[in-house]
């Protein structure tokens, strides 16, 4: 070999070695989704002992305008959708890191922008056809096209570039600005079969779902009535060990009631055997009679990790009202929610000091004081911000102004509550007006800030993203979350921190920072939430020793239970013998129960 | 051409321009009236359905926002956009429902329509059965104990509200309430599995599913119709005719079966045109507390719900019925009362 080809050859050998390190290195850089040592294992929450089989009837609100998730919203679309159409990745029940579903794996570039999906090469659709990244690609385009309806889901992926197909079973996602948030929305992607939907206008697919690639497909439908699901045989992940004990029921039929009361009726006359209730006097008043004497109908209070909602009355700090703390403080003083839930909610529910009570925990006990009712505080912190009352009058003024806060509601249903404020902010010389819209004009009068205090209620998620409620960029945007107008530069800070945190556990501490910054600024104040699933059900079934899974309500019932045919028939027997049947327990504590 | 006949036809060809007025302002209000299909569509994608889900908002595009106000026709000018719906839509009804994604307006309302006529049907008969029988033997018995009697149940039952009737109805009668009776079912307008029935299944399941709602209808509807039939025969005996037949030797049976009678009847005939009306427009309330799909819980989803397109379909037909009603009631007028003339002079 002549010397420029030994030369050449060692360059050549120089320049391999040198990308395979370099190759080495950005590959210990990219972060892979599950990580290398998953592997599939039994679902810790699901029984062994569940079998398959049977029907189960559930109620289901309001007859949905559409069962397509994508184009109607409802929490109970997610699920019923959700069990028919699966996501590229899964969740883990216990501790909430991804698993493998459509896409075995989902490879983060060390930048934090560009997302690798593989997709497993068993997924099949219904109909026998691969699930391929040209499904995926397809799915990204029907969501983002302008004319499709679909909702919120385009927010978390207008922050992608259209993905680009690698090959037959990969595709790559990449964010315009690196987030946390990303994963999640490319994870959780719910895939639509491109050879179904291609060249059909997809806000008419509402009612027929033909090709499926979850464990049940869609069965029949009684226009406002019913409409059931059906447990599929032929499903490409049955025989996974972690999909064991798991959707049980060979049929789920879901029933439809335009209010909670009526569904209620119906359960007691056993039309539907799940109801869970959201009404502290049904609870605590309307559970009796002889099936519930008789323990036909079990009930049962289960306490899990499921997020809770929150809920407060909103200040508007934008007006100057409510831009001192001081008196957005003394205004929390005021409001006597011990009373209310005391006389107007049974004591069922507990006193809020958080945003996100499912944060603090014993590892993590929650700082922050309970803001109780006080009114020698008030005045005390009302006094100090410079609001003296009027002699002649008794009301409290300040610079020649009154202090009257305009309530702006739109239900009948917080007036007993707001009574009981209005009489103690009287005491103090504060008139509180109520004003009431119905929803529409609530909405307009919240996207135009032209509120000073309103009823404010927010669903919680596991994983949870301060941005668009507590960034400051969020409090001069009509039309956004940030209600009250909340600006802080060491939230912001926070909030920019976590941004590309992939760490949920990490994520939390900060999470915990912020919510304790803002709480100590008062921005709402805040009323009460239960912790606890208000579960009724007609004793037929086989659950988990837990009932419920660790972060779901009711919902996890359709998932985890299955039909007992020895309760079933024990079930049966006792009705036309009009026997009592053995009474479960009442409490149910998912950290006693599981044993994981 | 008759008097009659000229005023028959001048009231028919009234009918299209106050038709056109009610729609042409109806249409024109739900412009301005917030919460429209846009605006919900848009709240929606917001995350922001009233229980508050926390997804972001910020990136809606104007590209979007327009995308979806022409998908429900908000991008064309007012005047067209009626036009559109008045001609071209054939009064909305080809056009799809906004809540009802996959229904057109017209197909929502054949559906909804034949419940509304059931129930009006019976509602109707039932209440003229008992009312007029009942109205004459309290006027015949004017002050005995039997009027007075009748004259409690009567008001109590005006008093009550229908939908509060409705509740009372369901907790005693149909098995939601302990120590109570289980008779009827909760609600709904028949049984899941109607179709699978016999032909005297399918009867009695209609019977059962119809009662209570029904006798909400009629309770409601009893003092009224009653005591104008009562009073007005009451009026009619005390006019000379009356007498003169009793004074000629007839029986006051006689006086009243075969005269009185007949003149009392022309003002209970005059509310025959409103029938057509509550017939098409259902009772929202009963619909609701009994679950019945009717005409009354389509037009109360559609005004909760900002479904524009079925609340003007529904109002368009009521509005066609209603005046050809008003049409009807004086046709009854005219062939009950020969001496009604329409002449000006």
């Amino acid at each position: 070999m002549s010397l420029r080809n030994r030369t050449f050859s060692f360059l050549c050998r120089f320049m391999s070695c040198a990308t395979l390190f370099l190759g080495c290195l950005s590959l210990r850089a990219e972060q892979v989704i599950p990580s290398e040592d998953w592997e599939d294992d039994y679902n810790p929450i699901a029984s062994p002992d569940a079998l398959v089989g049977g029907k189960v009837r559930i109620y289901a609100a309001q007859y949905p305008k559409s069962f397509n998730y994508y184009l109607d919203t409802t929490a109970y679309n997610a699920t019923i959708y959700g069990m028919m159409f699966d996501t590229l990745m899964g969740i883990h029940p216990v501790d909430a890191s991804f698993e493998p579903l459509i896409a075995e794996s989902i490879t983060v570039s060390d930048d934090k922008l560009s997302f690798l999906v593989k997709i497993d090469d068993r997924a099949r659709w219904s109909d026998g056809k691969p699930i391929t990244a040209q499904d995926v690609a397809f799915t990204y385009e029907t969501i983002m096209k302008p004319e499709n309806l679909t909702g919120p889901h385009k927010v978390g992926l207008q922050e992608f570039e259209a993905p680009e197909v690698v090959d037959d079973l990969t595709i790559r996602f990449t964010a315009k600005v690196a987030h946390w948030r990303n994963v999640l929305t490319i994870a959780t992607l719910q895939i639509l079969p491109k050879h179904f939907y291609e060249g059909k206008d997809f806000n008419k697919s509402n009612f027929e779902f033909p090709v499926v690639s979850g464990l049940y497909r869609f069965g029949t439908v009684k226009e406002g009535v019913s409409a059931t699901i059906e447990r599929r045989a032929d499903w490409w992940l049955k025989d996974a060990k972690r999909f064991q004990g798991v959707g049980n029921f060979q049929t789920l039929e879901f029933r439809f009631y335009p209010e909670r009361e009526m569904a209620y009726e119906a359960f007691k006359k056993g039309e539907f055997d799940i109801h869970a209730v959201y009404t502290s006097h049904i609870w605590v008043n309307n559970t009796e009679g002889e099936a519930f004497d008789k323990n036909w109908i079990v009930k049962q209070a289960i306490t899990n990790h499921e997020p809770p909602s929150w809920q407060g009355f909103a200040m508007n700090t934008r007006r100057d009202l409510f831009s001192d703390r001081r008196v957005r403080l003394a205004l929390a003083h005021l409001l006597n929610r011990e009373r209310m839930n005391n006389e107007l909610m049974f004591k069922q529910y507990t006193l809020s000091n958080s945003f996100s009570s499912d944060l603090w925990d014993e590892e993590h006990p929650n700082p922050n004081p309970l803001y109780e009712y006080n009114k020698e505080k008030a005045r005390a912190l009302l006094a100090e911000a410079g609001w003296k009352a009027n002699p002649q009058t008794g009301k409290l003024e300040k610079d020649g102004k009154q202090f009257l806060i305009r309530f702006l509601t739109r239900s009948a249903s917080s007036d007993k509550f707001l009574v009981v404020y209005k009489e103690d902010l009287a005491d103090l010389g504060i008139d509180l007006e109520i004003v009431r819209k119905d929803w529409a004009a609530w909405m307009k009068d919240m996207d135009e800030f032209n509120y000073d205090m309103t009823w404010a209620a927010w669903g919680a998620s596991l994983f949870k993203d301060p941005e668009s409620m507590w960034y400051s960029k969020e409090a001069d945007r009509p039309a956004g979350q940030n209600i009250t107008g909340f600006k802080s530069e060491k939230v912001d800070a926070l909030i920019e921190k976590q941004r590309s945190i992939y760490d949920i556990a990490e994520r939390n501490d900060i999470l915990r920072e912020i919510d304790q910054l803002v709480y100590q600024e008062v921005p709402y104040i805040l009323l009460w939430h239960i912790d606890y699933t208000r579960m009724l059900y007609w004793n037929k079934f086989g659950t988990p020793y837990t009932v419920l899974s660790k972060f779901e309500n009711e919902r996890s019932a359709w998932n985890y239970w299955w039909i007992d045919p020895d309760a079933k028939a024990d079930l049966e027997q006792a009705m036309e013998e009009g026997k009592a049947l053995a009474p479960l327990p009442y409490d149910i504590s998912f950290d006693e129960e599981f044993d994981g | 051409m008759s008097d009659r006949a000229a005023y028959f036809l001048r009231r028919i060809l009234l009918i299209f321009p106050t038709f056109i007025g009610i729609t042409f302002l109806t249409y024109l209000l739900t412009q301005f009236v917030p919460g429209g299909p846009v605006e919900q569509a848009m709240m929606q994608m917001r995350g922001f359905d009233g229980s508050g889900v926390a997804t972001r908002s910020e990136s809606i595009s104007e590209e979007q926002r327009e995308a979806i106000r022409a998908h429900f026709g908000f991008d064309k000018p007012f005047l067209i956009r009626y036009y559109d719906w008045l001609v071209v839509n054939k009064m909305g009804m080809t056009v799809d429902s906004y809540k009802y994604s996959n229904k057109t307006v017209w197909q929502l309302i054949s559906e909804r329509f034949p419940v509304s006529l059931t129930f009006g049907i019976a509602g109707f008969v039932l209440t003229y059965l008992i009312c007029i029988p009942l109205g004459i033997a309290k006027a015949l018995r004017n002050g005995s104990a039997f009027d007075l009697a009748s004259s409690v149940a009567v008001f109590t039952g005006y008093a009550i509200p229908a939908f509060a009737f409705g509740m009372l109805l369901k907790t005693v009668f149909s098995g939601t309430s302990e120590h109570f009776f289980d008779i009827f079912p909760i609600g709904g307008f028949r049984s899941e599995f109607f179709e699978e029935m016999s032909f005297w299944e399918k009867v009695k399941d209609q019977f059962m599913h119809m009662f209570l709602p029904v006798m909400c209808y009629v309770i409601g509807n009893f003092a009224v119709l009653t005591l104008l039939m009562k009073n007005s025969l009451l009026e009619q005996i005390s006019q000379d005719y009356v007498r003169t037949v009793v004074a000629k030797g007839g029986s006051m049976k006689r006086a009243v079966w075969k005269h009185a009678l007949r003149n009392a009847l022309i003002p209970i005939a005059t509310g025959f045109g409103g029938v057509l009306s509550i017939m098409f427009a259902g009772s929202v309330l009963i619909e609701r507390v009994f679950n019945i799909p009717g005409m009354g819980l389509l037009s109360l989803e559609a005004i909760v719900g900002r479904d524009y397109m079925v609340f003007m379909g529904t109002l368009a037909l009521t509005s066609i019925v209603a005046l050809l009603g008003r049409v009807l009631s004086d046709f009854c007028y005219v062939l009950i009362d020969p001496r009604i003339s329409f002449n000006k002079g």
